[in-house]
């Protein structure tokens, strides 16, 4: 029972024990491995399935339904919904283990879509075949979802990991099966549960593992509603599992860096980006981004302090065990919020369509916007109208617009009643229209831009807008100096019942309505959840890797040519020559925008110019794409980084088209990484994706041209030096495979720590000993013996030979008396480590 | 305007048409056997009722269905009940069903009711004091309690809220829902949702709106038929010695002389403006 616990959880702490089993057989058979990767480790991990998941379920509304009927029925609230929830989970863990057997032995076939599962479930009795990809699974209820995940956010091992983690590993021996005999009555109503797949054909594995745990989702959802499972049909709490969609209460997470999801960049794995600011402090201020283009700039502001950051909120937020809890919680709450967003705009324009018709509207709105004491609100309308409606090109909402008219009637299976999202959007465009050309007479009554109050612009315009800084500098708004109160309208809701005061208010609220209706609609699948959802919440590099953001090699790559991005086809922008200078100090390994470049202090502008004056012309110029992640491309293709008589100077944004993507794949050295699936469509999605270029000029052209400058020109021995780089941990990957069994072995001869001398052996999964050729002795001797090393010395025959050069060992194992003489040949670090071990030389101590 | 409407509905109320009771209730035991039901209590007034209903004449008990995938936060129809005043998407008409319709309803649909402290309601723990005065708003006057009756597919998932039950210490009567015409111009007829007949000819409407809604109809001014629908104008008067407009109310009409009224029926013929007159005048 030990052993079986046992490797479970080791699975939990490894990102890849499974991969290592052969190893482990090697030696004996109390012998696993501890796989531990850096973070750009785990990055390489996550295109391959998982093959340990989570399926964690949040309980509560189920549980109050459950309290609220026993209190109306008499019944006593904690027994009756200790009842109910105990045959939820027994429910989840029967159907999950059922489905991930039946897709092994082959009585579930793999499919795709929903519409397959009920033939295919129907073959489930049949017999059973042979097992496809593991020989078994385990199951056991996680108490402490935390340990299984610190691991992950490792920057390289030192004591004080190894001996957490030695702590963790004697913890979570304790835990329990999902045997249903095991599963309590308890109030508990955040259970998570973790399935590890023992996989034995990888290759296999590899090809389909996704596609498993696709059809294993589908399936879950399928059996909820129709089992066939007597024990579950027959029992009369199973209709409280039904009142509510399964899809709200259940969700999957990889136990590891390896995916649930095949990754890939597309809009749904994109908000796994905003799934995880759900761990943020202050969620009131959270806001879905509202395109494709601010999520892929939201996931390259993330930055290597995002691992801490999870890591602290998972701590400090919510106490050691409750983070899971606390996710759900934000999860669904926000979700609700994001829902309401839909209803309401449902009924702002059903009602208005159905209490004014289209012609007193538009008059209403002329009367209204003509009469100077509306000059400002009628302002403040057009300002955000015209955010949404510019017809500048690469305009971040008016792509949204688009995608809007031509997706939004996914979202109408929601709406039972009032209009349709394409009847709200027709609606929009006709006042639009109206608005457009109200706002152009509007314009010549212009007030002071002083005179418009930050404050009063609608949230939705305001968290836009606080996004691009250099705008909100530009247009001179009024500083968010004290936080931005949400103002309370005192005026009586009186133009549309309950809902706007005014003809102008009505429209501002229609403009904030498709606002919201867009970003709903780019992440409808993840916050309205008609699917089971796997986010690959805590593998933060997921969405930049996906979508060829990230590499997690290209540091090594580096080293090899210089940061080039040329051959990209250059959208010029109509301006050059702008004082504007780099600096480079940005890491080579991110994308970054120019805004990023701005508040990172890299850029530098001529300070002839008026600061303010460049950041206007810039952000007209570059429009949305000045937060829009971009590569940084420099003229020369020899670029000589560490020229001292360089400078850069900026030579305005350029878009890849998809064609240079195409030749821009990304290649890693080892062959480990590519890029995800190429076709078609993915190629589309990172069409956006820009550079912002930049062109050597000599310093001497440049203080004949700036001469003002001289004390701005950035001197490029500032270039970030790649050598330096290239033995960093924390952005190589890498990857530790440390012997449980050394690691206990050692925390319990320490007085329950782990020593510093011994983290260099443990770390190549070595026993600690004196020194490295003992701990390459005991373990060439256990894998050959099978036999348990219990002590070792070395001994040198050539007193030529240096201090720590042996030729030969003394050994004795536990259970035997006789001291084994080996002859071995080790010196150093153990490069050149050799030892023969023959079976006469352990024979006499193997019978024990 | 809302005086006469409730004046009138008071009057539905008050016919005594209906002595029985509807409650909503349920039974749970502590293993989660679980049942929930309309208990109809019959008084020997309208013993009939209950006895065509389940064969007892003072008591029956009709099953109803429990939803499955409803009680979530991304139904729009739960959000409108719940989360939001049901007054904003829903409003009742002010005639009631007709018990044989009733009894119709009862014996052939799938439904759920929902009370004010329906156990499902997870939306709003908190609200209800405010959803108990929000449903009864539904049934025009004060009364004692305001169930709502929702229909269920053949899958067990909530499809429309169709009803509202009124009770007061006289008995209860179902009042028909519609969309609230403030809310959306979709009409959504609500005798095909519910999918019983509610046949006048036009010859017994003025008897029938006379009885039921205890005014005087004063004449039927005008019969038209077109499109097999008949439109008719009625002139009302009624006790306060307010007269209202005559105005078109679409009756429609088919060839066998049966009929139903428009679901505007009564929006178009009782809400129309009041025209005071003198207590003599006569309209011609």
């Amino acid at each position: 029972m030990n052993k079986h616990v046992l490797k479970t959880v080791l699975c939990a702490f490894a990102i890849n024990c499974l991969s290592l089993t052969s190893m482990a057989d090697n030696l004996s058979a109390e012998q696993n491995w501890l796989r531990i990767g850096n973070s750009p480790q785990c990055a390489v991990d996550m295109k391959q399935p998982t093959d340990s998941i989570f399926v964690t379920a949040a309980l509560k509304d189920y549980g109050s339904i459950l309290v609220d009927l026993a209190k109306q029925s008499n019944l006593d609230p904690g027994l009756f919904a200790g009842e109910g929830l105990k045959f939820y989970k027994t429910k989840m863990t029967t159907l999950a283990q059922i489905i991930i057997d039946g897709l092994n032995n082959g009585t579930l076939n793999l499919i795709t879509q929903k519409s397959q599962a009920q033939n295919e479930w129907l073959k489930l009795n049949e017999s059973a075949g042979s097992n496809k990809y593991f020989e078994k699974t385990n199951c056991t209820q996680v108490n402490e979802i935390n340990s299984y995940y610190s691991p992950l956010f490792l920057r390289g091992l030192n004591k004080e990991v190894l001996t957490e983690m030695a702590e963790k590993f004697i913890v979570a021996k304790t835990q329990t099966n999902c045997d249903v005999k095991n599963i309590k009555n308890d109030l508990d109503l955040y259970p998570v549960y973790n399935y590890d797949l023992k996989i034995t054909d990888q290759k296999k594995w590899q090809t389909n593992g996704f596609e498993f745990w696709t059809s294993f989702k589908i399936y879950f959802s399928y059996a909820w509603r129709n089992s066939k499972n007597a024990m579950i049909i027959n029992h009369p709490m199973n209709k409280w599992t039904l009142v509510s969609p399964m899809e709200e209460q259940i969700l999957l997470l990889s136990n590891g860096c390896k995916s649930i999801e095949r990754p890939e960049c597309n809009s749904d794995f994109l908000s796994s980006a905003e799934l995880r600011n759900l761990f943020t402090t202050d969620r009131s201020k959270l806001e879905l981004t509202s395109s494709t283009l601010e999520m892929k700039d939201l996931i390259m502001d993330n930055n290597d302090k995002t691992d801490q950051r999870i890591q602290d909120n998972m701590k400090i937020k919510s106490g050691d065990q409750k983070w899971i809890s606390d996710f759900q919680k934000s999860y669904l709450g926000f979700s609700t919020n994001q829902i309401d967003n839909l209803f309401k705009a449902n009924k702002l324009f059903s009602s208005m369509t159905a209490q004014k018709n289209n012609l007193q509207i538009s008059q209403d709105l002329t009367i209204e916007m003509s009469r100077p004491e509306n000059f400002e609100e009628a302002h403040y309308l057009c300002t955000e109208h015209r955010l949404l409606t510019q017809e500048q090109p690469l305009n971040v909402y008016k792509f949204d617009l688009d995608n809007l008219k031509t997706n939004g009637s996914k979202m109408d299976g929601y709406l039972k009643f009032g209009m349709t999202v394409s009847d709200i959007l027709t609606s929009y465009t006709e006042s639009s229209r109206l608005l457009t050309s109200l706002c152009e007479k509007l314009d010549q009554n212009q007030k002071n831009q002083s005179d418009y109050k930050w404050n009063n612009y609608r949230p939705w315009y305001k968290s836009f807008l606080s996004r691009y800084q250099i705008i909100t500098a530009a247009i001179e708004v009024e500083k968010q100096e004290s936080p931005p109160e949400t103002l309370i309208d005192l005026r009586p809701m009186a133009y549309l019942k309950d809902q706007c005061a005014t003809a102008i208010d009505c429209h501002r609220k229609m403009t904030e309505s498709i606002v919201h209706l867009n970003k709903l609609l780019i992440h409808s699948r993840t916050f309205l959840r008609s699917d089971i959802q796997s986010p690959p919440l805590f593998n933060e590099r997921a969405e930049k890797i996906a979508c060829g953001m990230y590499d997690p090699f290209e540091v090594s790559r580096l080293n090899k040519k210089n940061l080039i991005a040329g051959g990209a086809t250059a959208l010029a922008f109509g301006f050059t020559n702008l004082p504007i200078y780099l600096d480079i100090q940005y890491k080579p390994k991110e994308l970054i925008s120019f805004n990023k470049l701005v508040q990172d202090r890299q850029i530098k502008f001529d300070p002839q110019f008026s600061k303010d004056k460049i950041s206007k012309t810039i952000s007209l110029s570059l429009g949305s794409f000045i937060n829009v992640p971009c590569s940084v491309s420099i003229s020369e293709t020899d670029v000589n980084l560490s020229d001292v008589n360089s400078s850069y100077v900026f030579r305005g944004l350029g878009i890849n088209t998809c064609q240079a993507k195409k030749n821009q794949t990304i290649e890693s050295p080892t062959g480990a990484i590519d890029v995800f699936k190429k076709d078609p469509k993915s190629d589309m999605q990172v069409c956006g994706q820009c550079t912002l270029n930049f062109e050597k000029i000599s310093i001497l052209d440049s203080f004949k041209n700036f001469w003002i400058l001289r004390p701005f020109i950035i001197i490029a021995d500032k270039l970030i030096k790649y050598q330096s780089i290239k033995n960093d941990d924390t952005i190589n990957p890498r990857q530790f495979n440390v012997s449980t069994k050394y690691l206990l072995e050692t925390y319990k001869k320490n007085n329950n720590t782990i020593p510093e001398k011994c983290v260099p052996m443990l770390s190549r999964g070595l026993s600690c000993q004196s020194n490295i050729c003992e701990s390459l002795a005991v373990k060439e001797f256990e894998i050959k013996s099978g036999l348990s090393v219990e002590n070792i010395e070395l001994g040198k025959s050539k007193i030529e030979s240096g201090t720590d050069s042996f030729d030969s060992a003394w050994i004795s194992v536990k259970g035997c008396d006789k001291k084994m003489k080996m002859t071995l040949n080790c010196s150093g670090n153990g490069d050149s480590f050799w030892m023969p071990v023959a079976e006469r030389e352990y024979k006499q101590c193997k019978g024990n | 305007m809302k005086n006469i409407i409730s004046i009138f509905a008071l009057l539905v109320l008050s016919l005594e048409l209906n002595a029985f009771e509807i409650k909503s209730k349920f039974s749970t035991q502590m293993t989660g056997e679980f049942e929930k039901f309309l208990e109809i209590s019959c008084t020997a007034k309208d013993k009939n009722f209950c006895n065509q209903l389940c064969a007892n004449d003072l008591i029956c008990k009709v099953p109803e269905v429990l939803c499955e995938d409803c009680i979530t936060e991304s139904s729009q129809l739960m959000h409108s009940v719940f989360v939001d005043d049901v007054n904003l998407t829903y409003k009742a008409d002010i005639m009631f069903i007709e018990n044989n319709q009733l009894l119709g309803f009862l014996k052939n649909r799938k439904f759920m009711s929902m009370p004010y402290d329906f156990f499902l309601n997870k939306f709003s723990f908190n609200r209800k004091e405010i959803l108990k005065k929000e449903f009864e708003k539904l049934c025009y006057i004060n009364i004692e309690s305001a169930t709502l009756i929702l229909t269920v597919d053949d899958k067990n998932a909530a499809s429309q809220i169709v009803g509202v039950i009124c009770k007061d210490s006289e008995g209860s009567v179902v009042l028909p829902i519609n969309l609230n015409p403030e809310f959306t111009k979709q009409q959504t007829d609500f005798w095909q949702i519910l999918n019983v007949e509610i046949g006048y000819q036009i010859a017994p409407l003025k008897l029938k709106m006379s009885t039921e809604l205890g005014i005087a109809i004063k004449e039927i001014a005008k019969e038209s038929v077109k499109d097999s629908a008949a439109t008719i104008e009625i002139s009302i008067e009624e006790p306060a010695q307010e007269l209202i407009k005559p105005t078109a109310c679409r009756v429609k009409q088919f060839s066998d002389g049966t009929g139903f009224a428009d679901n505007d029926y009564y929006h178009q013929c009782i809400k129309p403006k009041i025209v005071r007159k003198k207590k003599n005048s006569r309209r011609k």
